[in-house]
């Protein structure tokens, strides 16, 4: 795997981010690289900066310092971070899905789950409304969603149905990049299961790259290749999942691990 | 039912011009005549000039208008006008002296922004006279059915492409020029096809 | 521009009408299609009396028209002008409440919103259920409010010869669709807008079918229908069923087809598709 992953270019790069709200040092000096293809996890606890950090590679915000880049085909080449704010969205709606904890955040409650796919396709300038059918079935079959409540409103499904929903949002543009934010926080365990068990299916099928957030080792664990341990904003350590898992070296990483073992 | 009349007949001159203007807007590379009248009215070339101004300035907007036109600055005086020192910054510019003069800083004048297209300048131009040089072009676009082939007042050699330049519907300026007796408004969203680059002299084929 | 304009309060399509009409001028109020509802009939006096104006009901013969909720049957003319009232003039305040927000989508010409809320029509409804301000693109740029006309009147539009001047009083804003524009109702690529459906209804004064009609209820429980647009209903009347003897050309003919053709679309196996 470390061999693989040396061979090839990174993906996405951040170099160098930090970033203060008010006096609190959310990101200090974080650089971190993402492999095409792979899962890399981001773990640490509330206030680490991990959501903070996923916020940035989302594009939603810019830290006060750092570079950001992506190789990839139609995004440009440039630092991201130094594009205007239409210019980032425009890269998030085409290349960027996310899936957030909370599916307010994600979805539209007031429209249909299939035309919360559809808002993905038309904001693209998608005109025809058979190829959004077309879409948001095979967008929702992908995210193993019941195709018969395709036209339900995400507020009458469960929470697991409702994070389905929202991956098959993400994915419907085939972004480049899927971020995860606690995919699977709210749920019971059994549904969580379940959604990792898609999560870990669409990744086989697709090689789709992956960032995710989860303050979960047991999440990290089934999911991600590689794993980037945050603490107070800053990184304190990284590695292969299985490395790092089982043989922490910092004692913070220590603290995570054998809790919760 | 008795008609009650409330309008003075300046006023009705004042609409007349707005009309005018109106229907220039909705009809670009078309002159079209000013009401004839007998009423009292401004003449002349500084008088139909001078009714586009009064019709379409008030205090607000920041205008610019060439160096030493001291006529047309007290003509309008009682606008109370706020006054650009840079045609960079104006939101109408008033040419009726040598309005080529504009082409030097042509690139700086205000096209608006996505957020505020309307953010940006009008040029008021007075011709001295219609018999001067022309340019063709074909015109498309709003107000226009299908192709119109104008005659554009020639102005400079370069004013037109250095139009085309500066307009990327919506963001762009408007032109708006005066004849003694007609306007012709040449808005953003027309397209200008500038057929021939040379320019014709003679009358214009009205 | 500066409107040149006598001082009258804040009403709408009033003040516009007001400043741009004269002694010279022929004027056709209508409301909801009729010249005689009270309200027009008010204000057409009161625009009379302030301008010295003409009127008429004759939409041939006006020289400027203005109107709540209907455009008229007769084509109009480049030497008419048509005044709208528009109560809300921002078309996407059922999508977007945020105004500056909503700026922002007209300003990056971002209304994918604004077809979601059509396919969200499609897809709970089977057809595009909005009837009246159907928003419309204009010069393939800018999503607009047409003004609460029924989908009937909104392809007219559409390249029209004539000059329309749209005005929110309440919020003091005046817009314009200048001659020759285009003027196309949102649709999709597959599925598309549609007038309403009134073919199999009979204007049971006149007889006169392909028009936009109101439904009457009647005496006996059941329901009539009568042309909405008065003042080509008196032509209708004077001339027996054919209306053509004494009115001018219609934006839809008397078989209901659109003077454009090919402007207004049918699926496959539409009957009207032609």
């Amino acid at each position: 795997m470390m061999h693989k992953l040396l061979s090839i270019q990174p993906m996405l790069r951040v170099t160098g981010a930090n970033h203060r709200y008010g006096a609190i040092d959310a990101l200090r000096d974080v650089s971190l690289e993402v492999y095409p293809g792979e899962v890399f996890g981001i773990v640490g606890e509330s206030g680490s900066g991990k959501s903070t950090l996923l916020r940035m590679l989302n594009l939603q915000e810019v830290p006060d310092q750092g570079k950001y880049t992506i190789d990839y085909p139609d995004i440009p080449g440039c630092d991201l971070f130094s594009l205007d704010r239409l210019e980032r969205q425009e890269i998030r709606t085409r290349h960027i899905g996310i899936v957030y904890q909370n599916p307010h955040l994600g979805l539209r409650m007031h429209n249909t789950s299939s035309g919360n796919i559809a808002s993905r396709l038309l904001i693209a300038g998608e005109r025809s409304f058979g190829k959004l059918r077309d879409a948001a079935r095979t967008s929702l079959s992908a995210s193993d969603f019941p195709l018969d409540r395709m036209d339900e409103l995400p507020a009458r499904l469960s929470g697991g149905m409702q994070q389905r929903v929202q991956l098959a949002k993400a994915i419907a543009l085939r972004p480049c990049l899927l971020l995860l934010d606690e995919p699977t926080s709210g749920l019971d365990l059994s549904v969580q299961a379940r959604v990792l068990d898609t999560l870990k299916k669409l990744q086989r099928e697709t090689r789709m790259t992956m960032v995710l957030v989860s303050h979960d080792l047991g999440v990290i664990r089934t999911l991600a290749d590689r794993v980037m341990v945050m603490k107070k904003g800053e990184v304190i350590e990284s590695g292969l999942t299985d490395q790092i898992l089982q043989d922490p070296q910092d004692p913070y990483t220590q603290e995570l691990v054998y809790a919760k073992l | 039912m008795p008609v009650i009349p409330r309008e003075s007949h300046s006023q009705r001159y004042e609409r007349w011009v707005y009309l005018t203007l109106l229907r220039s807007m909705a009809n670009p590379g078309q002159w079209e005549n000013f009401p004839k009248t007998d009423m009292h009215s401004p003449t002349g070339l500084l008088g139909a000039f001078q009714m586009g101004c009064r019709c379409l300035l008030d205090a607000e907007p920041m205008i610019w208008c060439e160096p030493g036109n001291s006529p047309l600055i007290s003509a309008l005086s009682d606008l109370r006008l706020r006054w650009a020192s840079d045609p960079s910054e104006a939101d109408y510019l008033l040419l009726n002296l040598d309005p080529s003069r504009i082409m030097n800083c042509i690139h700086t004048l205000k096209v608006g922004t996505p957020l505020y297209p309307n953010a940006s300048a009008t040029l008021l131009i007075a011709l001295p006279t219609r018999n001067g040089s022309f340019q063709k072009a074909n015109l498309s676009g709003p107000g226009i059915r299908g192709e119109r082939i104008a005659s554009l007042p020639a102005i400079d050699g370069n004013f037109w492409a250095a139009r085309n330049t500066a307009c990327r519907y919506p963001l762009g300026w408007d032109v708006i020029l005066f004849s003694n007796e007609a306007v012709m408004s040449v808005p953003r969203s027309t397209n200008i096809n500038l057929a021939q680059p040379e320019t014709e002299s003679g009358p214009e084929p009205h | 521009m500066k409107c040149p304009s006598p001082a009258v309060g804040e009403r709408g399509g009033l003040q516009v009408t007001l400043t741009l009409t004269g002694q010279e001028d022929r004027i056709k109020v209508f409301d909801q299609g009729a010249d005689e509802s009270v309200n027009a009939a008010n204000l057409r006096r009161f625009i009379a009396r302030m301008t010295g104006c003409s009127t008429t009901t004759d939409t041939t013969q006006a020289t400027i028209l203005q109107s709540r909720h209907r455009i008229p049957e007769e084509m109009l003319r480049d030497d008419q002008i048509l005044v709208l009232q528009v109560p809300d003039p921002e078309p996407l305040r059922s999508v977007e409440f945020d105004t500056s927000r909503a700026q922002e989508m007209h300003a990056f010409k971002d209304y994918g919103l604004m077809w979601l809320k059509l396919y969200e029509q499609l897809v709970r409804y089977g057809s595009f259920i909005q009837g009246a301000s159907y928003p419309v693109m204009v010069h393939k740029r800018y999503v607009m409010s047409p003004s609460p006309i029924p989908r009937w009147d909104t392809p007219k539009l559409n390249q029209s010869a004539h000059l329309t001047i749209l005005c929110a009083g309440r919020e003091k804003r005046i817009y314009a669709i200048p001659p020759w524009t285009d003027v196309e109702p949102l649709e999709f690529s597959d599925r598309f807008f549609h007038v309403e459906d009134h073919s199999e209804w009979v204007c049971r004064l006149s007889g006169v079918r392909h028009k936009f009609m109101n439904e009457i209820p009647l005496a006996d429980g059941t329901s009539g229908f009568e042309l909405s647009d008065t003042g080509y209903l008196s032509k209708a009347l004077k001339s027996g069923s054919d209306p053509a003897q004494s009115a001018g050309a219609c934006y839809f003919d008397a078989d209901g087809h659109f003077h454009q053709p090919g402007f207004l679309k049918f699926e496959e196996g539409d009957a009207r598709k032609e």
